[in-house]
């Protein structure tokens, strides 16, 4: 009782102040946490489970937040050169504009303005290139603007915004291909860079972050769903073998923690990706 | 006539996913005012970032929509969800790889529900957001979204 009452306290002191979350009252406030009493998932629910690209795969952000959480990394140390802004290869566009968000990210993370601002600038031409820099141009000053006052965490939410109008204007072109090279271009560059801080700074804690069977499942289901003609494109039929590759280094069981030797493994296997990403079609 | 029978039959055969196809009616853009208006309260609190996106589902009394999502070890998450119109009682459950359900935080009110969690490992959860019961026989438009730190 002297619990709760020091609760109510709590939340009418917050309310007062108009800190409280909306709606939450004495009896409507989150609970401890708790084992619900509830029945585990058959192999058919799990198997009819809905997932999207929009929210079933987590984006860079997510992944950074983990690990700079317990070691707060340089992250100035993995920025890398910029882009090329002459490829032709519309698979090939889309595959670096995903990894330029993550690189936003990087910048966000090192809270870094002027690479942020730069990062935004690559972004708007890439999205050009692809037909859909009307949709980014606002966000591209937006970014601008929240660097300029190192508004870090509107930062974040506004890269996710704006793979998120990328995405919907690749939609409205019928570009549904493209999103899937999209998501699939930030999560190789996303896992490259944590690969990379994990085999620089090696801790046990950190390395269990690189287990994710389900995305790379996810994201080689969605290259299967690309039009065979696509598929054919050495770019993405290289890609598609790499994949499988390393599929076998990020899944294994749950309560296994990587050694320093497989973080390693990791990140030379997909830091082999980048060539095949980022060099021009035509200069290959 | 006939093109047009063949069409539409066609387009009922179609295997359909509440995620891709459900409109954004007044009663989806309602749903996920209130999911980020609930999500707010943990973003303008306790700094967490609310992902910029959701999933929809259309739910009747006592159906349940299972979606999946990727966590990382060490990160902290809200999974919210409320629905409209704003009449039903909502739960929200999280099921790990395996489909046991995991501990969580959890948190109710009138149409929109909420679970806390701290992933101790990376990989795939699944999020259960049932409708307990609901005044409306038509059923309800359920928004799901999620916020991290």
């Amino acid at each position: 009782m002297r619990h709760r009452f020091r609760f109510h306290s709590f939340i009418v002191l917050l309310t007062a102040l108009g800190a409280a979350p909306a709606g939450w009252t004495e009896e409507s406030t989150p609970g401890q946490p708790e084992i619900p009493m509830v029945a585990p998932l058959t192999k058919a629910e799990m198997d009819a489970s809905s997932s999207s690209n929009v929210l079933t795969l987590p984006m860079p952000g997510e992944f950074f937040s983990a690990i700079g959480k317990r070691n707060r990394p340089d992250w100035s140390l993995f920025y890398r050169a910029p882009l090329a802004q002459n490829y032709s290869n519309r698979a090939q566009i889309a595959l670096n504009l995903g990894g330029l968000i993550a690189d936003g990210y990087i910048a966000v993370e090192a809270q870094d303005g002027q690479q942020v601002k730069n990062i935004g600038k690559d972004i708007v031409t890439l999205a050009k290139a692809l037909g859909v820099s009307k949709d980014v141009l606002s966000r591209g000053n937006s970014i601008s603007d929240f660097a300029e006052n190192n508004e870090w965490n509107a930062l974040k939410e506004e890269l996710e915004a704006t793979q998120n109008d990328v995405r919907s204007a690749m939609a409205a072109m019928d570009d549904q291909d493209l999103i899937i090279l999209l998501n699939l271009g930030g999560w190789i560059r996303g896992t490259e860079v944590v690969s990379s801080v994990i085999a620089q700074n090696y801790t046990p804690e950190d390395a269990r972050l690189l287990r994710q069977p389900a995305i790379i499942r996810h994201l080689a289901k969605q290259i299967d769903l690309l039009p065979q003609a696509l598929q054919d494109e050495p770019l993405i039929a290289e890609l598609r073998k790499k994949l499988l590759t390393l599929q076998s280094l990020v899944s294994y069981p749950i309560d296994h923690t990587p050694a320093p030797a497989e973080a390693v493994a990791l990140r030379t296997e997909i830091t082999s990706f980048m060539p095949l990403i980022t060099t021009p079609t035509s200069e290959k | 006539m006939i093109r047009l029978f063949i069409l539409c039959s066609l387009l009922l055969a179609l295997p359909m996913s509440a995620a891709d196809i459900l409109p954004e009616s007044d009663q989806a853009v309602s749903a996920r005012g209130a999911a980020l208006d609930l999500a707010g309260a943990f973003t303008a609190n306790d700094g967490y970032k609310v992902r910029d996106g959701y999933h929809l589902a259309r739910l009747k009394k006592g159906e349940s929509q299972l979606f999946q999502v990727n966590l990382y070890a060490g990160n902290s998450y809200w999974f919210c969800a409320a629905g409209a119109p704003a009449t039903g009682t909502l739960s929200v459950t999280l099921f790990d790889e395996t489909g046991a359900p995991v501990a969580i935080q959890p948190f109710a009110d009138p149409a929109r529900a909420a679970a806390g969690f701290t992933a101790a490992n990376s990989g795939l959860y699944y999020v259960k957001t049932t409708l307990l019961d609901d005044s409306s026989s038509e059923g309800s438009t359920i928004c799901l979204l999620y916020a991290y730190k």
